[in-house]
């Protein structure tokens, strides 16, 4: 487990903590119950982000007085982006008169962008989620597709691979061509939706 | 066209203006130059590219959509490819649907998926007391045998529509489809019968309401309609051998244009061409029905569109229709352009040659960018408010109507060998009509250079430092950040390993304005406020040439160029096509072939702001 906050070593004036993987996490996020989140490495966590690794599931072995240990809650995976003012939140319900946390999995490459708050299961990777986006609990987006700004996403919904997305309720409204995140990343190029983003990731600093 | 970012680059394909798709690269037809002539630029003005005709909508794509004919050499957009289904699978359980199943069910999922009719957000299944159903009581004593007493709905956790709605309660959480069937077989039944009590056992209807028969009544007149239309065509099939008889049997009939044998026997007598047809495979013209007898069904302006249905006890769960999974073929050779895994749950792509592995690919961006340079609009990292939004730096800051913007056209080039680029543009890139703005004129500085070949995606993560890699190139060539220099005609501007940048003037507001602008600023200004609105779409032809061995070296670049997401499906793909290419070129491997490809591509600019 990576330790998203781990001692700079870089001066303490600048706006992101940089981990040994790489990881920059903002000065200005929010970030509950850290030991529960992992970071895949070169990844973003930007100012405003309310990350609740607290909600995490304890497993319930209370007999033997044995220390609760919890699994982890978020896990965020290489090279992805989450904007500012977004709130990552693990997906729960109620079952048999428990509150039950489920982990909840970020791939490679995801950009979540400003303002959307994240409940889901599962994101895959090279998922593009535009700005103003509610992804409800438990839905799961699979791999390479688009989420257009100011989409909801209504609970438990699939969302097939190479799917465009918007509305409120979201609906499929389209397919991402076959060059999806393809050709992008170069050298001086703009960036790709669903493409690498490390030049993006290097470049906030 | 609508694009979330400035500038934007869109491709045109090919076969727009050509009815045809056609193997040879020619940029269309209709509105155009030919290759041959492109680089005279004598009548360009009239023949250039129109972004603004009615059918360039359609034509133009983003890169990304586009697909890559390596045996036709040419682009290949959704329009000119054509799909084979390979899979029906459902979008939310991800099962796949053999397509036998789909021809005899329909495209529907027959398992446990539904949407809402109201939303069309996915119904879950909810267990409820059966009092609570029953009777909307709370008043059960707690925990008193709850498991037994259990009733079940489908509920929208979006619009918190549910089955209750319709007076539908299930007994069994699974095999829903066949409960509601059951449902919808009592309902039709109770219709028939007009009588409100006709349920089944396994579902219970609470409080049964009446039912507009006015859809299934229609419904059932329009396929009792159908079906006398096609049992009148299949009867009329056998007299089409020639025209003779065809005359013949017209002159018995009364009404000469009801039947759809009958019309298309009119047809085949003028069109002259029953004698090369099968009568069987061709469908028939058939008339549509013309009254409510005939099942004709309009709409009154009381119903609104999202509830065409006045009674809400018409609403039922709706299973998912089915999507597909797709593999793209040329339609001039057959040729496999795309072709998926066939598994729902992933896509990986066992065969792809995408645009963008093939083709030039054109940048535009400002010359003198604003510190800090600003995100592509689908990469803001934060929501501005309204008055940030105007005071952020954008790519066309600064300009004014009249006065010259200098961007940096960047031409990248994904293939394995140099390729010569000449670039053409019209002098006067016209507005649309009737929208206000004035046009621009374009001045490409250097519309003919020579880009390098791509090379493996190790030398360009080597080759670029690890921290602004455009940046620190950019200062080894020009020294200070290119500050100091001017933009010089028939000089690349910038130049990279595989891309090379030349510097494009463009005057907006065109003569007019300009001429506005000299005498009298504060008109031109005027003018300006006016147009603001107006995206500027500036068509550019770009033609490439290159020396190639054959068809799979440019597939083998492809693969080096990609990700390396997929370098190693195309990498497989390459060298499984390569010995069945080889036998097809017998052994010309070593001969190198000229290559030449022209497209016309529509960069698009912001508005100025005033």
């Amino acid at each position: 487990m990576s330790r998203p906050a781990a001692v700079s070593r870089r001066s303490t004036k600048t706006e992101y903590i940089e981990t040994d993987t790489g990881n920059k996490i903002s000065r200005r996020s929010h970030i509950e119950g850290k030991q529960n989140i992992m970071l895949g490495g070169k990844s973003v966590i930007m100012a405003g982000v309310c990350l609740r690794g607290d909600l995490s599931r304890k497993t319930e072995k209370t007999a033997e007085g044995e220390k609760e240990t919890s699994q982890t809650a978020i896990s965020v995976g290489r090279a992805s982006v989450i904007a500012t003012n977004c709130t990552i939140r693990p997906p729960m319900r109620i079952s048999r008169g428990h509150m039950i946390f489920y982990p909840m999995r970020i791939g490679d490459n995801v950009f979540i962008g400003p303002n959307s708050h994240i409940s889901s299961l599962t994101i895959s990777s090279h998922v593009h989620i535009g700005a103003n986006s509610v992804l409800s609990p438990f839905c799961v987006v699979k791999e390479q597709c688009k989420i257009l700004p100011d989409t909801v996403i209504p609970p438990h919904m699939i969302i097939p691979p190479g799917s465009v997305v918007a509305g409120r309720p979201a609906q499929i409204v389209g397919e991402v061509g076959e060059g999806w995140g393809q050709g992008g990343g170069g050298e001086g190029e703009e960036w790709v939706e669903g493409g690498d983003l490390r030049p993006l990731v290097r470049s906030i600093k | 066209m609508a694009s979330s970012s400035f500038p934007y680059t869109q491709y045109a394909c090919p076969c727009t203006d050509i009815t045809t798709p056609s193997s040879a690269v020619t940029p269309p037809s209709g509105n155009a130059t030919a290759p041959g002539s492109s680089d005279g630029d004598s009548s360009i003005d009239e023949r250039s590219f129109n972004p603004h005709d009615p059918r360039a909508a359609y034509a133009l794509l983003p890169l990304d959509h586009l697909l890559y004919c390596d045996e036709c050499n040419a682009i290949k957009c959704p329009r000119c490819t054509s799909d084979d289904i390979l899979t029906w699978y459902c979008p939310n359980c991800l099962f796949e649907v053999p397509s036998s199943t789909v021809r005899s069910d329909g495209n529907r999922c027959a398992r446990n998926c539904y949407q809402c009719p109201e939303c069309t957000a996915l119904l879950a299944v909810t267990a409820v007391p059966k009092s609570e159903a029953d009777h909307g009581t709370y008043l059960k004593p707690e925990g008193a045998d709850a498991r037994t007493a259990e009733a079940f709905l489908l509920q929208c956790q979006y619009c918190d529509w549910s089955t209750l709605d319709i007076d539908l309660t299930f007994t069994k959480p699974t095999k829903i489809a066949e409960q509601l069937a059951k449902y919808r077989q009592a309902r039709q039944s109770s219709v028939s019968a007009a009588s409100p009590d006709t349920a089944s056992e396994d579902v219970k209807t609470v409080s049964s309401t009446p039912i507009s028969h006015d859809l299934d009544t229609a419904f059932a007149n329009l396929t009792a309609f159908y079906k006398t239309q096609l049992a009148t065509s299949r009867d009329a099939q056998p007299h089409l051998s020639g025209p003779y008889t065809t005359s013949a049997t017209a002159s018995n009939n009364t009404t000469p244009y009801t039947s759809p044998s009958n019309l298309h026997r009119i047809m085949s007598l003028y069109g002259n061409n029953s004698l090369q047809q099968k009568p069987t495979a061709k469908p028939q013209p058939m008339r549509e029905a013309q009254d409510p007898a005939e099942g004709l069904f309009t709409y009154t302006p009381t119903q609104t569109p999202s509830h065409p249905f006045q009674d809400p006890h018409d609403l039922l769960p709706r299973p998912f229709s089915l999507r597909t999974r797709r593999g793209k073929r040329c339609r001039t050779c057959r040729q496999i352009l795309a072709r998926p895994e066939t598994k729902p749950p992933s896509l990986r792509f066992k065969i792809r040659s995408p645009a963008l592995h093939h083709i030039p690919r054109l940048l535009l961006k400002p010359l003198n960018p604003p510190v800090p340079a600003p995100l592509p609009e689908t990469f803001r990292l934060r929501v501005e408010e309204k008055g940030d939004r105007a005071a952020s730096l954008s790519a066309s800051e600064g300009y004014k109507q009249g006065t010259p913007e200098m961007y940096v056209l960047i031409v990248r080039n994904p293939i394995f060998e140099p390729v010569k680029i000449t670039l053409a543009t019209p002098a006067f890139a016209p507005a649309r009509a009737g929208a206000g703005g004035a046009g621009a004129r374009v001045t490409v500085l250097c519309p003919s250079f020579t880009v390098g070949a791509a090379g493996d995606v190790w030398d360009e993560a080597l080759g670029g430092t690890a921290e602004g890699g455009r940046g620190a190139a950019m200062e080894r060539l020009v020294g200070k950040g290119g500050e100091g220099r001017l933009p010089e005609a028939g000089k690349v501007w910038e130049r990279g390993r595989s891309w090379a940048g030349v510097v494009v003037e463009i005057v907006r507001g065109g003569e007019r304005s300009g001429t506005k602008g000299d005498g009298n600023p504060q008109f031109g200004n005027g003018d300006g406020d006016g147009e603001e609105d107006e995206v500027l779409e500036i068509p550019v032809f770009v033609r490439a040439d290159w020396t190639g061995h054959s068809a799979e070296s440019t597939g083998d670049g492809a693969a080096g160029g990609g990700d390396g997401r997929d370098g190693k499906h195309a990498r497989q793909e390459a060298r499984r096509t390569t010995p069945e290419r080889k036998q097809q070129h017998g052994g010309e491997d070593s001969v190198k072939i000229p290559f030449e490809l022209g497209y016309w591509c529509v960069l698009g600019l912001e508005p100025l702001r005033a």
